[in-house]
């Protein structure tokens, strides 16, 4: 439950894209100055929920809320003060790269010229360069260019690292970690690159097929998932103190457990249960990730006896 | 940042995407009225009747670029934007309806690219021509016409385009398809055609499109 302020909040989302797919019920708060890593497999809805938050779609129903302006009714006042790069290059290919910054300075009222020609210097953009003739690393670079000299409260990177080489990803994020040093600002940012997110991010939000399935701070989602083994395991756990994710037999030698929610203390509800704890183990946030994503697609919890 | 600053960065954008097509285009308007004269010039045994048929043909080409200069100019933007999903343009704080304007008003200025080379075509050919004592030259008033054309040519294909976005083409050919069948259901049932009303009033004096239609002389009486 995030209780400080706010720099995006979307409230019971609804929006039908296709026949196959909605977000459903989406809700969400991004605080204020967090790096919140948006989590979910190709699909699950994350660029549907960044267009929806930037005013891009319209919900069918709910209430979405960026920097305190409502996005239905004010949409112009909030995109001023965001800078987004999204998956794909959305930039025209007819203008080089000085002519796009002029472009986008136009329309920003905060515009960073200084900031600009320094990261262009940085990642050695050409000015008279085209955009239809730069690379996808260069196109990465650029859409980032605009969207930190923009001087964002928040930023919004709807998979910014994607299909670049090493050498470009360091310097993108480089810039990005510096930009958010400075100034403070809220990044919210979309990846199905796990331990990307892991380096990076304050707070984790998974969605899976159009549902937000967990929002914790990354620190609690990367210790609080872990796996058990069990033996004499009781057939039932309704009563757990901890959310059981998936429980697997391990042919008549117990079972393993991957839990959410865990304590050294729980292990006592277990004994009480008549169960014997043999191991506890840490998981990273891809396997935590993975075991979040069974439990919700309702694999979770079963066990064939 | 005041709106004239947007406007002109997005005018600089669009001139740059279309500066091939716009020269091209100003080219062709000021050899339109040229052909008025090309047979005429020099000759002393030109006839009136000569030169109204010849000033008939710029009639038919000026209306027909004239709607081809509104349409390029409304529908090529449209193309751009497409290319990215309308993600660049939607992610630029301006309303949808003040990014709109500012298409509108971009191609309406463009528009003046071709309108010009009209006008120099015109003047051109009014001054090179022998024009018979009872005939005049209205080089002026056919670019006004040319202009007027072209602008409604852009605010239709604009509203059609804008308005429907991908559904556009569908609509029109689904538009096209309804009409061609009411009249040849018409036709095969009746032996009248049912659409012949719907026609006189897109040419009727009350309709935007008479403008294509109506008195496109470069020389009259």
């Amino acid at each position: 439950m995030i209780t400080a302020p706010t720099a995006i909040r979307l409230n019971g989302v609804d929006c039908r894209t296709s026949k196959e797919f909605a977000i459903r019920d989406l809700a969400m708060s991004v605080p204020r100055g967090a790096v919140y890593g948006f989590l979910g497999p190709n699909g699950s809805g994350k660029t549907t929920a960044i267009r929806l938050l930037l005013g891009m779609l319209r919900a069918d129903a709910g209430t979405i809320e960026v920097l305190g302006h409502e996005i239905s009714r004010d949409a112009p006042a909030a995109l001023a003060k965001i800078g987004y790069v999204p998956e794909r290059s959305h930039l025209w290919p007819h203008l080089s790269v000085e002519e796009t910054m002029r472009f986008h300075a136009a329309f920003f009222p905060r515009w960073d010229a200084a900031r600009a020609d320094a990261l262009r210097q940085q990642f050695g953009l050409r000015p008279s360069q085209l955009v239809s003739a730069l690379s996808k690393g260069e196109n990465g670079k650029l859409m980032m260019l605009l969207a930190l000299s923009t001087q964002p409260e928040l930023l919004v990177l709807d998979e910014p690292t994607d299909g670049l080489d090493p050498v470009v990803r360091r310097d993108v994020l480089q810039a990005l970690v510096e930009y958010v040093g400075d100034k403070q600002a809220t990044v919210l940012i979309s990846s199905h690159l796990v331990h990307e997110q892991e380096r990076i991010c304050d707070w984790v939000g998974v969605l899976d097929q159009g549902k937000l399935i967990a929002e914790v701070p990354m620190q609690e989602f990367r210790s609080g998932i872990k796996r058990l083994r069990v033996h004499g395991a009781p057939r039932v756990h309704d009563a757990a103190p901890f959310t059981v994710l998936s429980r697997d037999d391990e042919f008549g030698r117990g079972e393993t457990w991957v839990v959410r929610g865990w304590q050294d203390s729980h292990a006592s509800w277990l004994t009480s249960s008549g169960a014997s704890l043999r191991e506890v183990e840490p998981l990273d946030l891809e396997e935590s990730f993975v075991e979040l994503l069974r439990s919700g697609r309702g694999g979770a919890a079963t066990i064939e006896r | 940042m005041n709106r004239a600053t947007r406007y002109k960065a997005l005018l600089y954008s669009q001139l740059k995407y279309q500066r091939i097509e716009l020269t091209i285009l100003s080219i062709v308007a000021g050899g339109v009225p040229a052909l008025a004269t090309w047979r005429a010039l020099g000759s002393t045994s030109f006839s009136p009747m000569e030169l109204l048929s010849l000033s008939q043909i710029v009639g038919v080409l000026g209306s027909t670029l004239a709607a081809l200069v509104g349409c390029v100019l409304a529908l090529r933007p449209y193309s751009l934007d497409a290319l990215t999903n309308h993600t660049y343009a939607m992610s630029l704080p301006v309303s949808r309806t003040e990014y709109g304007l500012l298409r509108v008003g971009t191609g309406l200025l463009l528009l003046l690219m071709p309108a010009a080379g009209f006008l120099i075509g015109a003047v051109f050919a009014s001054t090179a021509a022998d024009i018979p004592a009872m005939l005049h030259a209205y080089p002026v008033g056919i670019t006004m016409r040319f202009v007027l054309a072209a602008a409604t040519a852009f605010a239709l294909a604009f509203g059609i385009q804008y308005g429907l976005g991908k559904r556009a083409t569908r609509w029109i050919l689904f538009s096209l398809t309804g009409l061609g069948a009411v009249e040849i259901i018409g036709q095969l049932v009746t032996g009248v055609s049912l659409t012949s009303d719907l026609w006189t009033a897109l040419g009727s004096e009350a309709s935007p499109l008479r403008v294509f239609a109506s008195n496109w002389m470069l020389f009259d009486v």
